[in-house]
C-alpha cells in the first residue's frame, strides 16, 4: 500500500513538473513591452487599451505567432520609465522591449541592451530611416542599439494663416528665407497688435530645442553639438551655438515672444485662441492646431536659415527622437526583434504614424499613404521631414543637457548673458 | 530571594516590552533601514542605475561640498524655512480662536484644514495658474487699475520665493491650528480664566500665557516643519516653478530627484546628496530640541 502511495505521489510530482514546464515554456513566449506616450498618442489613450493602435498591432503579431503573448505597458513618465528599466534590467521580471530616448540616453544603456546590428532584416535596414541615430556614438560600424520608433518628429513653427493675413503676410506663398526677414515680419505682426510667437520652456527648454536649435545644428553640425557636451570642444567657441541662442534671446528682448516664456503652462492655448501668429512646437501639436483653427488656417514653417553659409540649408529639427531597445535580460531576444520588425513594417508604421500625426520613418511610405493632401501643414511637415537635422538635446550628454534644460529660460529671457551660459555649460561639460 | 523578585519582574517586563516592539522595529528596519544602508553604500560609488557602480571613495561628497551648486540649494532651503514662524503665529492664533469658539468656528476649522487634504501637485498647479502671467492675480490688478504691477510672478526670483513661502504657510495653517488646539486642550482652562480675571487682554493672554503653555507643541511643530522643508516640499516646487528661475527655487530634495530620476541618471551622486541632507536634518533637529529643552526648563 505504501509502495502504491509512493508511486502515485511520484507520478503526481512528475506530472506536476511536466505541466509546470509546459506552462513555463508558454510563459517564455511572452513579450513585455514598456512604452511611453510617444507610442500611445493622446487620442489612443482615450480608448480602452485593446483599441490602442500598438495594441492592435500586438494582437496581429500574436495571431501570426501562436503561443506568443505581447503585453504593452504604458508609462506616462518616459524619463522615469528609462530609470526603472535600468533598475529592472538585471532582474528576471524586467521588460523585453523598452521605449527609450534616442541619442545619448540610448548610448548610456549600451551595457544592458542587445546589439541588433547583425539581426536586423535587410529589408528593414534598407527601408527604415534613422539607423545612423541608433548606432552607438553615431559612428558607422558601431553596434546598433535600437529600432527607430514613433516617427519622424519635425519641429519648427506652426502659423495661423488668419492672423498672418490680418498682418498682410502670407507664409504659404512667401515664407521668410532669412532671419532678418523673419524678424521684420515679427515686427509687423507686433505692430498689428498680435503676439508674434508663443513659446514655452516647459521645464526642458522647449523653444530652444524645437526651434532655435535648428540654427545651431545647421551651422555647427550634430558632431559639434555632441563634442561640446563631452568637453572636447567649447560652447564658448561654438559660433553656431552662440548665434542661435543670442537670436532666440533677441526675439524675446524685442517683444516677439510671450513675456511669460519661462513659466507659461500651455502655450498651445494662446495659439488656438488666435492670440499669436506662430507657435514654436513640433508636429505633435499639428492635429490639435488643425482641429482648433481649421485645416485651411494652419501652416508649418521651418526656422529660416541663420546665415547663407550653413552646413544644412532649409532645415528643421527632427528625426526619430524615440527608440525601441531589446533588453539583454530578455529570454526572447530574437522574438523581440521579430516583433520590432513587425511593428515597423510598412502597414503598421503607417497605422502608427496616422495615429500620432508624425512623419514616417520608412522610405516606402509617402504622403498619400499617410492620408496627407498636397497642401496644408501636414504636407509642409512631410516635406520638411526630408531634410531634418537631428535633435540637439538627444545629441548632448545628459549632464549638460540637464543644465541646458534648467538654465536656458534664463538666457532666453535676458536674465543671463549668452557668454555666461556658454561658460557655465563648458564647466559642466568639463565635470566641474 | 525576596529582593530579586522586583528585578526579575523588571526583566520580564522589559522582555515583554521588547517582544512587543520587535515586529514593528523589524518592519521599520526593513522599510527605512535597508534603503538608508543601501543609499549610504551607493553614495561612495559612481552608480548610474546600471550594475553596481565603481567605488569612488569620497569623490561624490567632495564634489558636492566643493561645488557652488550645493550651497545654492542649501541657501534656497534655508530661505524656505522662513515660512515656519509665520505658520506658527497664524496657526496658533487660529487655534486660540477655535479654542474660544468664536462665531463660525466649526466652519472655519474645516476650511483651514482643507489644504491639508488636497494633493500637493494640485495645489502647486493651482498656484501656478493663479500667479501665471495671464492668471487671476494679474487680471485683478489690471481690472482695479494697477496694471503696472502686473508681473511674471513665478519667473522672478524674489516673487517666486515669496509665493512658495505663502503657499507653504497656506497649506500648513490648518495643521498648525489643529496641533495648537490639541495642545490647548491639555492645558487647564482655569489658567486662561485666571489670566482673564487678572485683566489680561487677548494679545497678552496669547503671548504671555498661551505661547509658553504650548512650548512642547511648538517644539514638535518646529521639528516636523523643518524636516518637512528639507524633505517634503519637492512636489510643490516641482509643480509651481520646476526649481526655477534657474536654480533659484531648487532645493536639495529636488536636486536628489533630478539626479536620480531626471534626464541625468546619477543615483550614486544623488545618494551622497541624500546622506548630506540626512546629516543636515539631524543637526537641525538636535539643535532645535536642545534649544527647546532649555526654553521649557520651567516645566520641570
Amino acid at each position: 500500500m505504501r509502495k502504491v502511495l509512493s508511486l502515485t505521489l511520484a507520478l503526481v510530482l512528475v506530472l506536476g513538473l511536466l505541466s509546470f514546464g509546459a506552462s513555463a515554456s508558454a510563459e517564455d513566449a511572452k513579450l513585455l513591452v514598456w512604452v511611453s506616450n510617444a507610442l500611445v498618442p493622446d487620442t489612443d489613450q482615450k480608448l480602452p487599451q485593446e483599441e490602442w493602435t500598438i495594441s492592435k498591432i500586438a494582437t496581429q503579431f500574436e495571431q501570426q505567432n501562436p503561443g506568443v503573448k505581447v503585453e504593452i505597458v504604458l508609462f506616462s513618465d518616459g524619463i522615469a520609465m528609462m530609470q526603472t528599466f535600468k533598475a529592472a534590467s538585471t532582474g528576471a521580471d524586467g521588460p523585453d522591449i523598452v521605449n527609450v530616448w534616442a541619442g545619448q540616453q540610448l548610448f548610456e544603456m549600451k551595457d544592458i541592451v542587445v546589439d541588433i546590428k547583425d539581426k536586423i532584416p535587410q529589408d528593414d535596414k534598407d527601408k527604415i530611416l534613422g539607423w545612423d541615430i541608433m548606432t552607438l556614438d553615431f559612428t558607422a560600424g558601431n553596434p546598433i542599439l535600437a529600432y527607430p520608433a514613433s516617427g519622424n518628429e519635425v519641429c519648427g513653427f506652426l502659423y495661423n494663416k488668419q492672423v498672418l493675413a490680418a498682418c498682410g503676410l502670407d507664409y504659404d506663398a512667401n515664407p521668410p528665407k532669412t532671419v532678418e526677414q523673419f524678424e521684420k515680419d515679427m515686427e509687423t505682426i507686433k505692430t498689428a497688435g498680435y503676439l508674434p510667437i508663443v513659446a514655452g520652456d516647459g521645464g526642458w527648454g522647449e523653444a530652444l530645442f524645437v526651434a532655435y536649435a535648428s540654427w545651431w545644428v545647421q551651422a555647427s553640425g550634430s558632431e559639434r553639438v555632441a563634442s561640446d557636451s563631452k568637453g572636447l570642444t567649447k560652447y564658448a567657441d561654438d559660433q553656431g551655438f552662440l548665434t542661435a541662442v543670442q537670436t532666440g534671446a533677441d526675439l524675446y528682448a524685442k517683444g516677439y515672444v510671450n513675456i511669460d516664456y519661462a513659466t507659461i503652462q500651455n502655450p498651445i492655448d494662446v495659439f488656438l485662441e488666435g492670440n499669436s501668429a506662430l507657435i514654436a512646437t513640433g508636429n505633435w501639436n499639428t492635429s490639435a492646431a488643425i482641429e482648433g483653427l481649421g485645416e485651411e488656417n494652419v501652416g508649418f514653417l521651418n526656422p529660416p536659415d541663420i546665415s547663407g553659409d550653413v552646413m544644412v540649408k532649409d532645415t528643421c529639427i527632427g528625426g526619430p527622437g524615440q527608440a525601441l531597445v531589446v533588453s539583454k535580460s530578455s529570454p526572447n531576444q530574437d522574438l523581440a526583434i521579430q516583433f520590432l520588425s513587425f511593428l515597423s513594417n510598412k502597414e503598421n508604421m503607417t497605422a502608427m504614424n496616422k495615429a500620432n500625426s508624425k512623419m514616417a520613418l520608412r522610405t516606402d511610405i509617402d504622403a498619400a499613404d499617410l492620408g496627407i493632401k498636397d497642401t496644408g501643414a501636414f504636407y509642409q511637415e512631410y516635406q520638411a521631414a526630408m531634410n531634418y537635422v537631428f535633435w540637439a538635446d538627444n545629441s548632448t550628454m545628459p549632464d549638460v543637457n540637464a543644465e541646458i534644460q534648467k538654465q536656458s529660460s534664463l538666457v532666453l529671457t535676458g536674465k543671463m548673458s549668452v557668454a555666461d551660459f556658454a561658460a557655465m555649460l563648458d564647466n559642466k561639460a568639463a565635470g566641474k | 530571594m525576596l529582593n530579586s523578585y522586583p528585578s526579575r519582574l523588571k526583566r520580564r517586563m522589559a522582555r515583554q516590552g521588547w517582544l512587543s516592539v520587535i515586529p514593528a522595529l523589524l518592519v521599520i528596519l526593513a522599510v527605512r533601514g535597508y534603503p538608508l544602508v543601501f543609499g549610504f553604500i551607493k553614495s561612495f560609488t559612481d552608480w548610474t542605475g546600471i550594475g553596481s557602480g565603481n567605488n569612488v571613495g569620497f569623490a561624490n561628497y567632495v564634489r558636492i561640498l566643493t561645488g557652488s551648486e550645493f550651497w545654492t540649494l542649501l541657501r534656497n532651503t534655508l530661505i524656505f524655512l522662513a515660512f515656519i514662524p509665520i505658520q506658527l503665529i497664524i496657526g496658533l492664533l487660529v487655534a486660540v480662536l477655535l479654542y474660544e469658539e468664536v462665531w463660525g468656528w466649526r466652519f472655519f476649522r474645516v476650511v483651514f484644514y482643507i489644504p491639508q487634504i488636497i494633493s500637493a501637485l494640485v495645489i502647486g498647479y493651482l498656484f501656478s495658474i493663479f500667479f501665471g502671467y495671464n492668471g487671476p492675480i494679474n487680471r485683478i490688478l489690471t481690472e482695479i487699475g494697477l496694471g503696472a504691477l502686473k508681473s511674471e510672478w513665478l519667473g522672478n526670483t524674489v516673487s517666486a520665493v515669496a509665493i512658495i513661502i505663502f503657499c507653504l504657510v497656506w497649506i500648513n495653517i490648518g495643521w498648525q491650528a489643529m496641533l495648537g488646539l490639541g495642545g490647548l486642550a491639555s492645558v487647564s482652562p482655569s489658567v486662561f480664566e485666571a489670566a482673564e480675571i487678572d485683566g489680561a487682554g487677548f494679545w497678552r493672554r496669547f503671548f504671555y500665557v498661551t505661547l509658553p503653555m504650548l512650548g512642547r507643541t511648538i517644539e514638535y511643530s518646529c521639528v516636523i516643519s523643518v524636516i518637512w522643508v528639507f524633505t517634503g516640499i519637492f512636489p510643490y516646487i516641482f509643480s509651481m516653478t520646476k526649481g526655477g528661475p534657474g536654480y533659484d527655487t531648487t532645493t536639495i530634495d529636488y536636486m536628489i530627484y533630478l539626479q536620480s530620476f531626471g534626464s541625468v541618471s546619477k543615483p550614486g551622486y544623488a545618494s551622497a546628496l541624500a546622506m548630506i541632507l540626512l546629516v543636515i536634518v539631524l543637526i537641525f533637529t538636535v539643535i532645535q530640541m536642545r534649544l527647546s529643552n532649555k526654553a521649557n526648563d520651567w516645566e520641570d
